[in-house]
């Protein structure tokens, strides 16, 4: 191998590192929603869930026997990534997938609206917990 | 007298070979640089949350006042920038040749889709895969955008199109 393959070798080996750390590196982390606003259901409609002086909203134990959750906030992501996890010691985070709408949502997330007037777009989505928030007792 | 021209002429052509090289490795690896130093313009100025290792220099979000929030249209130009400049720094290192620059884009776009598609479904291929590998840290959350898929190809075209303006300039000086 002469001087100049070598030199070839180890140019393509450097650019290819570099390449795949820079591509790794950058698909960072995904945008953290803003301006959130909570609904739970209540036996006269949605109901607002006040803020805790933290930012964090409290929605657990659930009024109603559906564990469902309403939220509205500003994110520029085209996808979004819903989990979901209560403060029982050792409780998994669990990711909520994106379904159909219908009368009998199944587990997981809709998209009901998103609007791309404001910058970043607004959203609303219906999130239906897993069937294990509904019996909770802890809050979070 | 004949031998001499033969090698004269040789001699002028080995160095204009060696110049179209030398010009062709300094164009690719300065267009490369500034389409890096675009997408690195770009985060500082737009993203709300910077890349780790950006973040972990220390370096604040919209630190360039370019932009004051996330641009959803400029949203997909990191993975333009990564397949261009990335093809074009691998097609510095050659001489100009329109079949390697196309493998290049196709190498580096084909690396960027894969793992764009990684990040779909809620990354379930890269939960499946750590899972494979006896990992149990779950791997580093990222977003999937269908257009940053079509981002990614169309960087794909930039080493080729360069490359195309090299070789024409060759195959002009040569007649």
């Amino acid at each position: 191998m002469t001087l100049r393959r070598t030199a070839q070798s180890i140019g393509l080996g450097g650019v290819f590192a570099l390449g795949v750390l820079a591509m790794l590196g950058s698909n960072g982390t995904p945008e953290t929603p803003k301006a959130a606003e909570v609904q739970i259901p209540s036996p006269s409609g949605w109901e607002d869930v006040p803020a805790a002086a933290t930012g964090s909203f409290t929605v657990l134990p659930f009024t109603t026997s559906v564990p469902m959750v309403r939220v509205k906030f500003a994110a520029p992501a085209v996808s979004l990534m819903v989990t979901a996890q209560d403060d029982s010691p050792g409780s998994p985070v669990v990711t909520i997938a994106e379904v159909a709408t219908g009368p009998s949502m199944p587990t997981g997330y809709v998209v009901d609206s998103m609007d791309t007037n404001p910058s970043p777009p607004r959203w609303q989505i219906t999130i239906k917990l897993p069937a294990t928030f509904s019996t909770s007792t802890v809050s979070r | 007298m004949g031998f001499g021209a033969h090698r004269q002429f040789s001699l002028v052509d080995r160095r204009l070979k060696r110049r179209t090289l030398t010009t062709f490795s300094a164009t690719c690896t300065a267009v490369s640089l500034g389409l890096l130093l675009a997408g690195l313009a770009y985060y500082l100025s737009y993203r709300n949350q910077l890349p780790a290792p950006l973040a972990r220099l220390g370096i604040s979000p919209h630190v360039l006042p370019l932009g004051s929030g996330p641009d959803v249209s400029l949203g997909s130009l990191p993975s333009f920038v990564h397949v261009a400049a990335f093809s074009l720094l691998t097609c510095a290192l050659f001489r100009p040749s329109l079949l390697l620059a196309l493998a290049a884009g196709a190498a580096w776009a084909t690396l960027n889709v894969l793992w764009e598609l990684s990040c779909a479904n809620h990354q379930a291929w890269l939960r499946l895969a750590y899972l494979q590998a006896g990992v149990a840290t779950p791997p580093p959350r990222c977003t999937y955008d269908t257009w940053d898929l079509a981002a990614a190809v169309a960087g794909a075209a930039a080493a080729p199109l360069l490359s195309l303006c090299f070789v024409g300039i060759r195959f002009r000086r040569a007649r």
